[in-house]
């Protein structure tokens, strides 16, 4: 019976941890997976460079200062920002490229860098891996010959347990939640914290909208659960800051449920 | 044992979009299209908003209550949505419209949702959500028990059957106290 072995890496990067782990067949696979982590990880401190928020020389704080045009960026700003729309029409405009009056699409950004670094470990043969961005994660393949990735979905209420295990095989999961920095997450249209929930996970296929309609989940409160049902190919498990929870249906097809 | 309790949220949820489009057509927000005036005050018996507005938690124990709903706002107008049909004032008049969310090609929007408004001497009073789109079950079933943690054994950090966790730990302090660290130093 064929085994995988591990390849694990750990990166700090875009104000946030990411941990890389791809599983490999055959030994002789390890040196080319290590290059191709090594690529990976330098691309997002180069999607860093230019997004950062914090960073008053990237392009995306230069653009929102508007000392230069979008043509001057690099193209992935473009690509970025249209994604932010896009998201923010399906979201009904509860996902906001915007923080108090500025651009700011570091909600998008991450979870878009993440399964794009997934992308670029997937044309560098690694066909079987799970890159995690602070609890958002893009996996591919199979962490054992006939596994699914078993995801285990954090409870916000309490500390280092978890609630729930997702098994998904190709796709992305992603928990919003107000347990780590507090409610940080706004109501786009009150701008108020959004308190209802204390955290939302979204499973589906792509990480650039599993970790946007997590964060837009979080902003809409319960309406999310009416909302993620009509979203085909999107599934949602809930918890909100009562202790009570809700799910959409299909989630116990790729989930354990709670019970009582 | 699980019991769920059944709260209708429709009406809340248009509300929080149909007050998002009032807070943002100001500047560039999603269209409101109105169609289908009624003037004059809606029956209450027989108005389906306000049937939606009464919420109806089964069970009983710690879910009894009504859950807390997602918007602080929509509850006052709620509330006043089962008052104002009662007490026609000479300036009232009820409005049935359609919010159509704007998509341009997106892949997936809230769908139509209809909304009934009260309108009070040409200040909307009160805002229900008649219809909900299409595919939805107008109901929200929230777990009438306390969502528990699972059995230790199941994640501990050195089980072989959790590969990820999916949380909040953005900082790296919270990164470091995480059981996903503990997994990722399995595997270093």
């Amino acid at each position: 019976m064929p085994v995988f072995w591990p390849v694990g890496h750990v990166e700090h990067v875009m104000g946030t941890v990411v941990s890389f782990d791809l599983r490999i067949a055959d030994e002789s696979q390890r040196p080319a997976m290590r290059a191709a982590i090594t690529s990976a990880v330098s691309w997002l401190h180069r999607v860093d460079g230019v997004f950062s928020t914090y960073r008053a020389d990237s392009q995306i704080s230069r653009l929102g200062r508007g000392e230069v045009r979008l043509a001057d960026c690099d193209p992935d700003v473009a690509e970025v920002l249209e994604l932010c729309a896009t998201v923010g029409r399906e979201t009904g405009g509860f996902f906001s490229s915007t923080y108090a009056g500025r651009l700011d699409p570091t909600g998008l950004v991450k979870g878009w860098a993440i399964q794009r670094a997934s992308e670029l470990l997937h044309a560098a043969g690694s066909s079987n891996h799970c890159v995690n961005g602070g609890g958002d994660m893009q996996v591919v393949g199979e962490p054992q010959p006939g596994d699914a990735w078993q995801v285990g979905i954090a409870h916000p209420l309490h500390r280092n347990e978890l609630a729930s295990v997702v098994s998904i095989r190709d796709g992305a999961v992603a928990t919003s939640g107000t347990a780590e920095r507090g409610a940080h997450v706004l109501d786009p249209f009150t701008g108020r914290p959004a308190e209802t929930l204390a955290s939302v996970t979204v499973v589906g296929s792509e990480l650039t909208r599993v970790d946007a309609y997590a964060t837009a989940a979080l902003a809409m409160g319960d309406a999310a659960a009416s909302w993620l049902e009509s979203c085909p190919g999107y599934e949602a498990f809930a918890i909100r800051a009562d202790g009570f929870g809700w799910w959409t249906t299909g989630y116990p097809r790729v989930a354990t449920v709670p019970e009582s | 044992m699980r019991r769920f309790v059944t709260v209708f949220v429709a009406t809340v949820a248009g509300l929080v979009i149909l007050l998002s489009f009032k807070t943002t057509t100001s500047k560039s927000g999603p269209p409101v299209a109105l169609s289908g005036t009624t003037p004059g005050s809606p029956d209450p018996a027989s108005s389906p908003s306000a049937t939606a507005a009464q919420s109806t938690p089964a069970g009983n124990g710690p879910a009894s209550a009504p859950p807390s709903t997602s918007s602080a706002s929509a509850a006052p107008s709620t509330s006043s949505a089962k008052a104002a049909p009662s007490k026609p004032a000479s300036g009232t008049k009820t409005v049935t419209g359609t919010a159509v969310p704007a998509s341009e090609g997106g892949r997936r929007q809230f769908g139509i949702v209809t909304v009934q408004l009260t309108v009070t001497n040409g200040t909307i009073t009160t805002a229900t959500v008649v219809s909900w789109p299409h595919n939805d079950q107008h109901s929200l079933q929230i777990s009438s028990f306390a969502i528990p943690v699972l059995n230790s054994e199941v994640v501990a950090a050195q089980s072989a059957q959790i590969d990820a966790v999916s949380g909040a730990t953005i900082t790296s302090d919270a990164y470091a106290q995480s059981l996903q660290a503990a997994l990722d130093k399995l595997k270093a």
